[in-house]
């Protein structure tokens, strides 16, 4: 899939098929997130793949953000150890801004592959921390949940151009 | 649907519940609405599962699961909402 027309048609998929993804396949998802850039290339990124039906099962009502029933999870951490920064101070938000870029990526790379994903932002850190046993350097910031399409969704709606973007100064658009 | 499924969707639901509220403290206000709407689309889901949704009800949850899986959209949320709640009021009448 081109690109642009990539960037044009992806969409968040909360409703998948039970149809399993290939290790390969996931694999091939967490090395196109880990290819985003990062600042000062810290890659302050862990990913933890989940495909097995209990832990996707108990992951699930600890992430309302989920609606339907995904295959796998991607869990996207921030490694403290990376940077050791503190929330507030600019090399964490830096850092945060990064996990966006590698979401990004990740979530185009399963597009291009005929997968539908869907970012969570929505889940109890805690109870997350807890099914995954995660060692207390790594803060989950996100989960992507994925699968087969059921169907793909309508575009959403979009803020017109001439109200975001401006050349030169706020008011003109060009 | 066994009875241990029916236990194991209800018991996922309540999970979904309590860590909505917990979420809904620190969340935009219009997750809320978000929320209780896939609520009860999980509610009819079981519900379906058990064999319990007439073809009227069927109906409502098809509306009700476009609006869970679609893209979010603020100003049609409220509408939707509007006419789900006034449809589900006359639906149940008959019943009661």
């Amino acid at each position: 899939m081109e690109l642009l027309e990539a960037l044009r048609t992806r969409r968040s998929v909360r409703e998948w098929t039970a149809e399993p993804i290939r290790d390969e396949q996931l694999r091939g998802l967490v090395k196109a997130a880990a290819s985003a850039p990062s600042a000062g290339n810290s890659q302050p990124w862990t990913f933890i793949v989940i495909r097995e039906r209990g832990k996707l099962n108990r992951l699930r009502p600890a992430a309302p953000g989920i609606s339907g029933v995904p295959v796998a999870l991607i869990v996207i951490c921030l490694e403290r150890l990376r940077t050791g920064q503190e929330p507030g101070k600019m090399a964490y938000e830096m850092d945060l801004l990064s996990l966006g870029a590698a979401l990004e990526n990740l979530l185009l790379a399963a597009h291009g592959q005929g997968l539908g994903a869907c970012a969570i932002g929505s889940f109890h850190i805690p109870s997350v921390c807890s099914i995954l046993s995660l060692p207390q350097h790594l803060e989950p910031k996100l989960l992507v949940a994925l699968g087969h399409p059921v169907r793909q969704p309508e575009p959403p709606s979009l803020r017109p151009l001439s109200e975001i973007c401006f050349f030169e100064e706020v008011g003109t658009n060009g | 649907m066994s009875s241990k499924a029916l236990s194991d969707e209800l018991l996922l639901l309540v999970g979904f519940l309590l860590t909505s509220a917990r979420g809904l403290l620190d969340e935009p206000k219009t997750y809320g609405p978000s929320r209780l709407l896939d609520a009860a689309g999980r509610l009819l889901e079981i519900m379906d599962e058990q064999g319990m949704l007439d073809e009227s009800l069927g109906e409502i949850r098809a509306e009700i699961d476009r609006e869970r899986f679609g893209p979010m959209d603020e100003e049609g949320l409220f509408v939707k909402l509007d006419e789900l709640a006034l449809r589900w009021t006359e639906l149940i009448a008959g019943r009661f």
